[in-house]
């Protein structure tokens, strides 16, 4: 029976919930030793000295080493702009200065502490504004035009000293847009909006164990999002060839792309070498939340050009990506959020000037729904105050802005598989749209909001897998695809079982590993469905294939006529068959043997795409495809505390095939966990000297159980629209979750107590104040 | 790795005696709730943990015509409810329901609550509001001291080098005519409040407030009593006055100046001070008069 669109419970279900799954921090090598950071107190402060010799000679530290012990190589992701331990300066509180391997982790702190490092205090700066400014009062990294840089940026006549990405999209005439607006009675509607400082807080913080070999080659166990991003970041800061790199993935405890590199685990395999040791490091939380990336604020001016009858005709926005002390993950950001300035719909003009700063803050990095879960804020509460000002319903004024199938956006992505319309439409149902919220007694007030998203996932990439095939018609698939957490295991062995015509329980997986597994490009941008999923097909096609021809001869028929399925071979047509393990002889001691060769699939499914030209955001098809998804929320407000309850719950997604329906539930309801939580009350604060003021559990705010609506006021809806090139028609689902929610959740807050909060989160105390002022001004601050 | 020595008295007096022995090295450890964050963070480094669990007669919760005597290590878990049995405390009820979850109230003593002197301790607020009294005893025998007293400061209490915090007192009132009442906000469930505020009041036969007590928390370093507000109520008209429980609110948050808490500036504590302070005097009006 066919598996793939069935809920199939997880094959790591039992190892996670009885504990033996085996995480970073589970595992013990023999004579391993471990690894703290000494970190920078300041923001942004010149090193003058580093004294190690007290912390040297502490009974129990084993080694202890500074910049000056490691390679000078600068590092990142496509601006290498970030030493492993800061070598000249520091650039953001936390920044790792020295690091000491020991007996123990508490000798290991406590000889952190007797470093001593001599700092030169430097004028921090934190206001991207300022940062972003030709002449600002401080400058980040004076040698910037030396580094290595491996993507073009927009041209400038002079570059901002601070910034360090530049992205431009020129389509259509925008002037002739606003005009026509002004001419013709429509509306020219321009607002602000930001985002706010939000971690990916993974239930594992970031960790390594690092363990040399004689030969010189380094292994390490790190729970990350790519084994061989780490891979390849490890050779590169540790100055090795990438062979001599092994990079073992075990299980991982979230990661929301918060766990793309493994700085930590360069460092820990540093000090493994010094030490001649193996060297397990795990982040504290507080560690974790302050000096690991963020999702670092955007600040959005949109300007919207629409007419009397509510189309959209033209959009200009400025954004700076408000980055911290290295370009980091977040390098792309700028580009791949200008995705959702055309979004879902049409738009004839778009003028789009996006930016990244540099400021003495946590470096800006990766968390689900990059980039498009911050435009989404800007671009799903405009649409909301365009239907106000138009008189128009919300869904209705979408849908009447809708590409169609077949139609590119501005951006020149094809919309395919475009089911946009299917799931605003769904989710208004659900939540039931055209009934109004009921009033309730002050100082509470009921409000529904809605949103639409689109969630590209980036090209060029690509995915390979291995599939072996073992004499008792078991297959064993070999992928570098990690799971975080969102089930690709699961899913991939689904594949697998219904490609071979097998049990879940006859395929067995052999997870991330470089010395045996092939290359995946990442657990991220929603991708492994799409194409580890691809991949995972082709290799089992591959594998059918050499099956095929070794099983002609014996049935005496073409390869073409025959069929494998169930561990047996057969010729199409007739009752001729045999065994998967007839392909196989017997060897004397040894069992089995394949008869000719391992019988081993191999394949690599990849997507292409040319680079958009920085200075006009055109060109070929960008990204590999666009995810949709609608989500609606129904709030209560209390005007006095301000607090904000979310009642209802719907999150309407397309995933093109649901190749495990509950899967996709689980990212409906904890990716809506997540955004609820992105959209009332996480928030990461900093003092006056750019330290986390916040650093707990305790205090940055996941939302707990308590804040989701109630069971049945939480649904998940399944929309299946399939895309030509996804394997079974799937798309991904794992970001598309998180963009429409805090949009849909300020809009209906508005429309509960008609004010709009432009920054997130949308905190009590912001509620509080806007409807102060709404209250002293006699009328709503919206639009 | 907590390197200190544990030792588990079985009595309040062997327990007094090994904080003398120990000194300033020794702090006590009951339900361990705040005891470990305070390790864990370094902030607390003691020599010595004494660990009350095992020591006997502090697990009752006695009423007499005086009042509800509560022992050190009631968990807040038995408290939650309390006001059912003991119609008084339903100010407490008020406030156990709400701190923390079910497996951390399991653990959680009340004496530990009140000795950890957190700024937004709610329970001291309510304890407060009752006008509850803590026992402590020591070598040198037993002293009471009314909880206003206890708590003086953020994380610091009155409790002198040896002492054991051993009861609470709460006093009775009359039920037909008096009661209290309180009310938080906190940004999460589970969370420490923002604020609290909890707020008693007894009634004269004519309806008229005969006195009344505000006590405001996480406003400062400990409880804060709200005695503007106090003034503008007693003596005059509250039931149904709407406007007079307004203007107390008001006068209580006037009378606070908190520093501010990352997600929750000082103003908003402010404006929270005067809504809260208002929810707690009407609700406590309500059971007064019902
Ligand atoms: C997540 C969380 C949320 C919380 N939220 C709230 C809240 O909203 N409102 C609120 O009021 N509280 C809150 N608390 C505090 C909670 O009430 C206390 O942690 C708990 O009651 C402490 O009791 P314990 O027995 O665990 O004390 P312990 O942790 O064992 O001790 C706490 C302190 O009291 C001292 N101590 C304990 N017993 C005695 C004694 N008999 N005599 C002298 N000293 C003693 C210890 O030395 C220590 O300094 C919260 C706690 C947590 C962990």
């Amino acid at each position: 029976m066919a598996v793939v669109g069935t809920s199939t419970k997880r094959i790591d279900g039992i190892e996670k919930v009885t504990g033996t799954a085996e995480f970073t921090t589970d595992i013990v090598l023999p004579r391993m030793i471990h690894a703290k950071l000494k970190r920078s107190p300041y923001a942004h402060a010149k090193i003058l000295g580093i004294d190690t010799s007290k912390a040297e000679q502490m009974p129990g530290v084993r080694a202890v080493i500074t910049a000056a012990d490691l390679p000078d190589v600068r590092l990142g992701v496509l601006t290498l702009d970030e030493h492993l331990l800061a070598h000249d300066k520091t650039r953001l509180v936390g920044e790792p200065v020295a690091a000491v391997a020991a007996d123990t982790p508490e000798i290991a702190r406590a000889a952190c502490e007797q470093i001593e490092v001599e700092y030169e205090e430097l004028a921090p700066l934190f206001d991207p504004e300022e940062a972003i400014k030709l002449d600002p009062p401080v400058v980040l990294h004076e040698e910037y035009e030396e580094y290595e840089k491996l993507l073009e940026i927009a041209e400038m006549d002079e570059r901002p000293p601070n910034l360090w990405q530049a992205y431009r999209i020129r389509h259509g005439d925008i002037d002739d847009a606003f005009k026509k607006a002004e001419d013709e009675g429509g509306y020219i509607i321009e607002n602000r909006y930001a985002t706010g400082y939000v971690h990916t807080a993974c239930m594992e913080p970031h960790g390594a164990v690092a363990q040399w070999s004689s030969d010189g080659s380094l292994t390490l166990w790190a729970g990350g999002q790519s084994p061989y991003i780490a891979r390849d970041g490890l050779a590169k800061a540790l100055d090795l060839s990438p062979s001599k790199v092994r990079v073992i993935v075990p299980f991982v405890g979230g990661a929301f792309g918060g766990k793309l590199t493994v700085k930590e685990g360069a460092i820990a395999a540093s000090l493994a070498h010094k030490a001649g040791r193996p060297v397990k490091i795990i982040l504290t939380r507080a560690e974790d939340l302050a000096a690991t990336a963020a999702r670092t604020p955007f600040i959005f001016d949109i300007k919207d050009a629409v007419t009397k009858d509510g189309i959209l005709i033209g959009r200009k926005v400025t954004s700076i990506l408000w980055g911290g002390g290295y370009s980091g993950e977040g390098i792309l950001k700028p580009i791949f959020s200008t995705h959702l300035y055309p979004g879902s719909y049409r738009l004839a003009a778009l003028w789009v000037d996006s930016y990244g700063v540099y400021t003495n803050r946590v470096s800006g990095g990766a968390l689900r729904g990059y980039g498009c879960a911050e435009s989404a804020w800007a671009v799903e509460t405009q649409m909301d105050i365009i239907a106000r000002k138009c008189d128009i319903d919300a869904v209705e004024l979408r849908i009447n802005n809708l590409l169609t199938e077949g139609e590119r956006t501005a951006i020149t992505m094809p919309a395919h598989a475009f089911s946009a319309h299917e799931c605003l439409t769904k989710c208004a149902d659900a939540i039931e749209w055209e009934t109004p919220s009921e009033s309730l007694e002050s100082p509470w007030y009921r409000g529904k909001g809605i949103a639409l998203g689109n969630k590209y996932s980036f090209a060029p990439t690509a995915s390979s897998t291995e599939l072996k095939v073992h004499e008792d018609a078991s297959c064993e698939l070999r992928t570098s695809a990690v799971d975080l957490g969102q089930g690709a295991y699961t899913i991939l062995t689904q594949i697998v079982a219904d490609e071979f015509g097998i049990e879940i329980d006859q395929v067995k997986l052999v997870t991330p590993d470089t010395a045996i597994t092939p290359f995946d490009h990442v657990a991220g941008s929603s991708r492994q469905t799409f194409h580890t999923g691809n991949a995972t097909r082709m290799a089992c096609d591959d594998a059918k294939r050499q099956i095929r021809e070794l099983a002609a001869s014996k049935l005496e028929a073409d390869p073409d006529d025959l069929e494998v399925s169930g561990g047996r071979i057969s010729v199409k047509g007739s009752s001729k068959s045999i065994e998967v393990e007839d392909l196989f002889v017997v060897e004397m001691l040894a069992g089995k043997r394949p008869a000719v060769d391992e019988i081993i699939g191999k394949a690599t499914w990849e997507v292409t795409a040319s680079p958009h030209d920085p200075n006009t955001g055109q060109g070929e098809e960008p990204m590999a495809y666009m995810g949709h998804g609608a989500q609606a929320a129904e709030v209560e407000v209390n005007v006095e505390t301000g607090q904000v309850r979310i009642r209802r719950f719907v999150s309407a997604i397309d995933v093109g095939k649901a190749m495990n329906p509950q899967g996709v539930e689980m990212q409906n309801y904890g990716g809506g966990c997540m955004g609820i939580g992105i959209a009332l009350h996480e928030d990461m604060c900093f003092d006056a000297n750019g330290e986390m003021t916040n650093a707990s559990l305790m205090d940055y705010k996941i939302p707990s159980i308590v804040e989701m609506p109630l069971n049945e006021y939480m649904e998940s809806i399944i929309v299946e629209v399939p895309h030509q090139h996804g394997p079974y028609g799937a798309k991904g689902a794992g970001e598309i979750v998180v963009v429409p929610t805090s949009p849909a959740i300020g809009n209906a807050i508005y429309d509960a107590i008609g004010v709009r909060i432009w920054d997130q989160p949308l905190t009590p105390e912001k509620v509080v104040k806007a409807w102060k002022e709404k209250q002293a001004s006699g009328n709503g601050s919206g639009s | 790795m907590i390197d200190c020595h544990y030792l588990e008295p079985t009595s309040v007096s062997e327990a007094c005696t090994l904080l003398v022995e120990h000194g300033d090295g020794a702090k006590v450890v009951a339900g361990g709730q705040s005891m470990a964050i305070l390790l864990r963070n370094g902030l607390s480094q003691p020599s010595h943990l004494i660990s009350i669990q095992h020591v006997t007669g502090l697990e009752d919760i006695n009423a007499s015509s005086e009042g509800v005597t509560i022992g050190a290590k009631v968990t807040l878990n038995r408290l939650n409810g309390i006001g059912e049995t003991h119609p008084t405390l339903r100010a407490l009820d008020d406030v156990v329901r709400g701190v923390a979850d079910q497996q951390i109230r399991n653990f959680a003593t009340l004496g530990g609550a009140i000795c950890e002197a957190h700024p937004a301790s709610d329970i001291t607020v309510a304890l407060s509001a009752l006008h509850a009294t803590v026992k402590l005893a020591s070598a040198n025998g037993e002293r009471t001291v009314p909880i206003c007293d206890f708590v003086t400061g953020a994380f610091a209490t009155a409790a002198g080098p040896g002492e054991l915090l051993t009861e609470v007192v709460i006093p009775s009132f009359d039920l037909a005519s008096a009661a209290a009442a309180h009310r938080r906000f906190a940004l999460r469930a589970g969370d420490y409040p923002v604020v609290g505020v909890g707020a008693f009041v007894s009634l004269d036969g004519t309806g008229n407030c005969e006195d009344v007590r505000i006590v405001v928390g996480n406003c400062s370093g400990a409880p804060v009593h709200a005695q503007e507000a106090e003034s503008r109520l007693r003596g005059n008209s509250i039931v149904g006055n709407n406007g007079a429980l307004a203007e107390a609110g008001e006068l209580a948050a006037a009378h606070v100046s908190p520093a501010g808490d990352p997600m929750a500036p000082s103003e908003y504590k402010i404006d929270l001070v005067s809504v809260l302070t208002r929810e707690a005097l009407e609700e406590a009006i309500t059971r007064a008069t019902s």
